[in-house]
């Protein structure tokens, strides 16, 4: 209640201010930054002032450009100098003699890269500082292209893997864990569109193509109000939006996948597009197979981005933009699965003046599989789709130079069709009701420097959920048997949870490099996901929460140091943080999820928690870069029905992680680079006995997750050569070694009775990946 | 391209190594196995669990000296004695040998197990009424050099308006399968059933034999969660349908046989 109360008068405080410094005479500059070359919108770059009797700590920007490029800033009248400056950009100065509002659009040139010039990011060396944000981790998309990855596919979901906090669900896998949360718990949104299953071929791959990929945002839980809807992050990906200037294309060829994007204005400086497509080809090497098994198999996957902007005017901008991905696994026309994600956004900019930018956006999400067997004797499908249709209208209003609002609200009607056979041969299968759910949200945010030391992001976020009918709505006993049904007619609401969500960040410098941020939120999830299997399969359900399945709540604290060493070569940050969830569902043992229509009755819900400390030393510029990340953590469940109800290790349970990335330049010509992680194994249920039965073996179970996989480490290498890089070609090949040195590391461990002596049982441990080489091509022409 | 193709095996195939995790070994569990077969008397055995890293397996541990009681809602009651050769016990075996209660089609059975430790353990199962397997087919789906995969289709008739409950077990060369098959009638009710089960094999079949058992509820519940614990997330026991804290299950069935031989003078065409 404190707490709340603290917030409100917070908010209200933070009003006042902002209306009374907006009653002196000040005028506004705003515009629109982008590249010089592409004209590309650039976001997040920093807009500072440098006034004649500038403080040290006031060297921070003082507004910073928007996921449209758009920024704003108001100042008294008079001679300002502005400096812009972003990664990877040659920072640009100029002076503005500012009497009355004044738009005015910057280019920012890409610095060529030499070896003399790679510390241009020198000015935006103290926003690790002075960026109020707790638990934010921001991707260079420029820097993955170093990385050395699996297979030689770069991907974004993987980097986000090695920064403190996060780690992958399993070995290859491009799943997240976010501060001892689920991969489900992660909101991952494709230009605003939610992506429910971001994996391909199982979770190896992740769906996004890193050429259609302008910027990536990984909020660790404590995102601002605008955002909602999952308990442990945020991945906010955002995709290029083409060059306007000129037509150009890149791609790249890999082991295992090509890819290829071309773009080009639709209009010179008034609009562009840009399609980037890949397709992997592991099944065009088995259909050259002798063995006859592997030659029907299908196994691939294809994706395409595609998206496409317009300026109207000079205050309206049309975004387009579209994400079709598919996934085909098969056997002949025996068996087969197909599963994938289709997103389509639609948006418009529109500037009511200086100081206030709006979005409106509609959006549409869709996710479905169908799995098909097909025999002589038997033909059946399985289908299960979920698909959102979604309102987004968002205002940001730039009051005064000390002060950004953001509010707006957000409207989504849910709709999931559960996994539904069908078989033409099979009359009476129960048909799975459609499940109908209207997911709102009112949000308000502001960013507001309160003093020069203190800093602060608040909000509050205003989020419902109402289960619609029509549908049959089951009550279920203790032990999971229906007791009770209620129909509810078209359009009916069956019960609407509302969650008030609160959210600060505050940062407070306490030196000229240093800063300590308190940060505190609560999540909602109103939709759980329903796999029992720890790689990611496409069959996983999602549930809405229901008149028996509470929404999951997770309510985070967290507090940060943050420090920037040696002439600020070195940033360092420690952050610790706590998290109390509830509405966190497991099964009851033996729970038949297929193709049931009273699912709710096989599951338990209970209490998580989770607390962890990160540590990460980061060394952004100069010859040798990257950054070493260490974090001690714990994840814990207590579910009544499950060990008694006592306290367990979740099974994303990770002790410790480490990961050192580092990238090295050679020459101008050959970059190196090398990743190391160290994680402790998952937490995992091992047997306590085993017996005969009917003469075979099995194994008796006692504790859950009261084990612990073998820890994990392994070395990536990787090398790029630079062929040729002129101002309208680059190409440039890409060699890497996945587990460098070869270690097994646990994926699983199968008990079995020994073959060499079947009285025996042997835990098997089974390792995916040593030693992979790949090499890609890549290429750019523009 | 060949390179290309080594690299790509190289890179999938995954690689398994023994290890030797520390394992805590639980306190011993009662496993009962207990059949009553239809027109048959009742078997149990009672063994009890061992610790995962010891190697004696063929020898289970026997339960001696257990009371096992039977009884029916037919007001039939029996006593299992412990099966003793010479004054020697076997294998913690009860058996009603010369015993009064043979299972009847539509009868529930209650079993009884009482330890000399006191622990008691009650199990309640229904006889289901006989489904006539009319016949088995075999249908070959595809080889590799090593192996041979194919389906056997077990032919019957499900009866309409009722819950019947499956199991499967295949034997190729007279060898069981090491799987076993458990379904229900929940989108079957009332067809003529046609579905197969596969089944793999190495080397040459001569013969398929499969024994098909009618269950009850509690017993397909019993049956679906045995196995398969192994690699998921939450492994757990199956879910016996016995109450006192055991593992095992009490198995009141139908059970039927097929055997087919295959003949290898002409070209296979199973």
């Amino acid at each position: 209640m404190t707490i709340r109360r603290t917030i409100i008068t917070l908010i209200l405080s933070g009003l006042a201010l902002s209306v009374a410094s907006g009653q002196q005479r000040k005028a506004t500059v705003s515009g629109a930054i982008t590249d010089r070359r592409t004209g590309e919108t650039l976001i997040g770059v920093s807009v500072a002032r440098r006034g004649p009797a500038q403080k040290q700590n006031e060297n921070a920007p003082n507004a910073r450009s928007n996921e449209y490029g758009f920024y704003s800033l108001t100042l008294a009248p008079g001679t300002h100098i502005l400096t812009y400056s972003y990664t990877g950009y040659a920072p640009q100065t100029v002076e503005i003699e500012l009497q009355k509002d004044t738009t005015l659009n910057m280019a920012l040139d890409e610095a060529s890269v030499s070896i003399d010039n790679i510390t241009v990011r020198a000015e935006r060396r103290h926003d690790n500082v002075l960026d109020p944000q707790t638990g934010i981790e921001h991707l260079e998309v420029r820097a993955l292209e170093r990385m050395p990855v699996l297979f030689g596919e770069r991907d974004v979901m993987k980097s986000l893997q090695l920064l403190p906090g996060v780690r992958n669900v399993g070995e290859g896998s491009s799943g997240l864990t976010v501060r001892g949360g689920t991969a489900d718990q992660n909101l991952i949104l494709l230009d605003e569109a939610n992506v429910y299953n971001a994996s391909h071929l199982m979770g190896f791959f992740s769906t996004f193509n890193s050429d259609a990929i302008k910027d990536v945002t990984l909020y660790k839980g404590t995102a601002p109000a605008q955002f909602g809807g999952r308990l442990a992050s945020v991945v906010d990906v955002k995709m290029n939006d083409g060059n306007n200037r000129r037509f150009g294309a890149s791609g790249g060829i890999g082991l295992i996948a090509s890819r290829l994007a071309v773009e080009g204005p639709i209009k010179k400086e008034r609009g562009s597009f840009i399609v980037s497509a890949r397709r992997t080809y592991a099944d065009l090497f088995l259909a050259l197979s002798s063995d006859s098994a592997y030659r029907g198999s299908r196994l691939y996957f294809y994706d395409i981005n595609a998206k496409a902007n317009y300026q109207l005017g000079k205050r309206d901008r049309l975004f387009l933009s579209g994400y079709f991905g598919r996934d085909v696994m098969g056997y002949r026309d025996m068996f087969g699965i197909d599963w994938g994600n289709a997103t389509g956004t639609l948006r418009w900019n529109h500037i009511f003046g200086p100081r206030l930018f709006s979005n409106t956006s509609f959006i549409v999400s869709d996710y479905s599989y169908k799995v098909g067997i097909s025999n002589d004797m038997l033909d059946l499908a399985i289908t299960s789709r979920i698909r959102d249709i979604n309102l987004r209208q968002e205002f940001q209003w730039f009051p005064s130079e000390r002060h950004k609002l953001t509010f707006g609200l957000n409207t989504v009607y849910h709709t999931i069709v559960p996994g539904q056979i069908s078989a033409p041969t099979i009359t009476n299968i129960p048909r799975l009701e459609r499940r109908y759910s209207w997911e709102n949200a009112l949000f308000a945010s502001g960013e507001w420097r309160a003093t020069p030391q203190l800093r602060m992001i608040y909000g509050l976020r205003l989020a419902t959920f109402s289960v619609l009918g029509p549908g049959r709505f089951y009550t279920y006993d203790n032990q999971g048997e229906a007791t009770d049904s209620v129909s509810y007619g078209r359009g009916r609401f069956v019960k609407t949870y509302v969650s008030p969500e609160p959210r600060l960040s505050l940062n407070y410098v306490i030196g000229p490099r240093s800063s300590l941020k308190v940060g505190y939120a609560r999540n909602s999830q109103f939709l759980h996901l329903l796999s029992n299997s720890f790689i990611t399969s496409p069959t996983d359900m999602w549930l809405p929460a229901s008149n028996n399945i509470r929404p999951g709540v997770a309510d985070q604290l967290s507090l940060g140091y943050f420090r920037n060493m040696f002439s600020d070569a070195l940033e360092l940050s420690v952050e610790g943080y706590c998290k109390f969830m509830s509405g966190q569902i497991d099964y009851r043992d033996g729970a038949d999820i297929q193709a049931n229509e009273k699912v709710e009755g096989e599951l338990l819900t209970g209490r998580g928690r989770a607390y962890g400390l990160e540590i990460l030393l980061r060394k952004p510029s100069g010859r040798l870069n990257g950054w070493a990340g260490y974090t001690i953590a714990r994840s814990e469940r207590s579910i009544d029905g499950i060990n008694a109800g006592r306290w367990y290790p979740a099974r994303q349970d990770c002790t410790h992680d480490v990961s050192i990335v580092a990238n090295y330049l050679l020459s101008t010509r050959w970059e190196l680079s090398l990743n190391w992680v160290f994680t402790t194994g998952n937490a995992v249920t091992y047997p306590s006995g085993k017996y005969n039965f009917e003469g075979r073996t099995y194994y008796y179970y006692t504790e859950r997750n009261g084990y612990r996989l073998p820890p994990s480490h392994r070395l990536d290498i990787g090398a790029t050569w630079y062929v040729k890089r002129t101002a309208t070609r680059e190409s440039s090949w890409n060699f890497s070694l996945y587990n460098a040195y070869g270690r097994r590391n646990p994926f699983m461990i199968d008990f079995r009775q020994s073959e060499a002596d079947p009285k025996r049982t042997e835990a098997v441990q089974i390792s995916l990946f040593r030693w992979v080489p790949s090499f890609t091509y890549n290429f750019k022409f523009r | 391209m060949r390179r290309l193709m080594i690299f790509a095996a190289f890179a999938l195939a995954s690689c398994e190594k023994v290890i030797e995790p520390n394992l805590r070994n639980a306190a011993p569990v009662t496993v009962v196995e207990a059949s009553l077969e239809l027109g048959k008397s009742c078997n149990v055995k009672l063994t009890r669990t061992r610790g995962v890293g010891e190697t004696n397996a063929s020898m289970p541990v026997p339960v001696s000296g257990a009371t096992v009681t039977l009884s029916s809602d037919h007001g039939e009651n029996d006593t299992l004695p412990e099966i003793t050769h010479e004054g020697h016990v076997f294998d913690g075996l009860y058996s009603s040998v010369l015993g009064t209660i043979e299972g009847q089609a539509g009868r529930e059975y209650t079993l009884t197990i009482t330890e000399m430790s006191g622990r008691k353990y009650v199990a309640r199962a229904t006889m289901p009424e006989p489904v006539a397997l009319d016949s088995i087919r075999l249908d070959n789906l595809f080889s590799t050099p090593h192996e041979r995969f194919f389906q056997v289709i077990p032919y019957f008739q499900d009866p309409a308006g009722t819950d019947n409950y499956y199991l499967f077990e295949v034997y190729v060369n007279g060898a069981r399968n090491e799987r076993f098959n458990v379904r229900s009638d929940r989108f079957s009710d009332g067809q003529y059933n046609k579905r197969g089960m596969f089944v793999t094999a190495t080397g040459r079949v001569d013969s398929v034999r499969l024994e098909m058992f009618g269950l009850d509820k509690g017993a397909h519940g019993y049956y679906s969660t045995l196995g398969d614990a192994n690699g998921s997330v939450t492994p757990a026991n199956p879910i016996s349908n016995f109450s006192g804290g055991c593992l095992g299950c009490f198995r009141v069935c139908t059970r039927q046989t097929k055997m087919m031989e295959i003949s290898h003078v002409q070209p296979a065409t199973y």
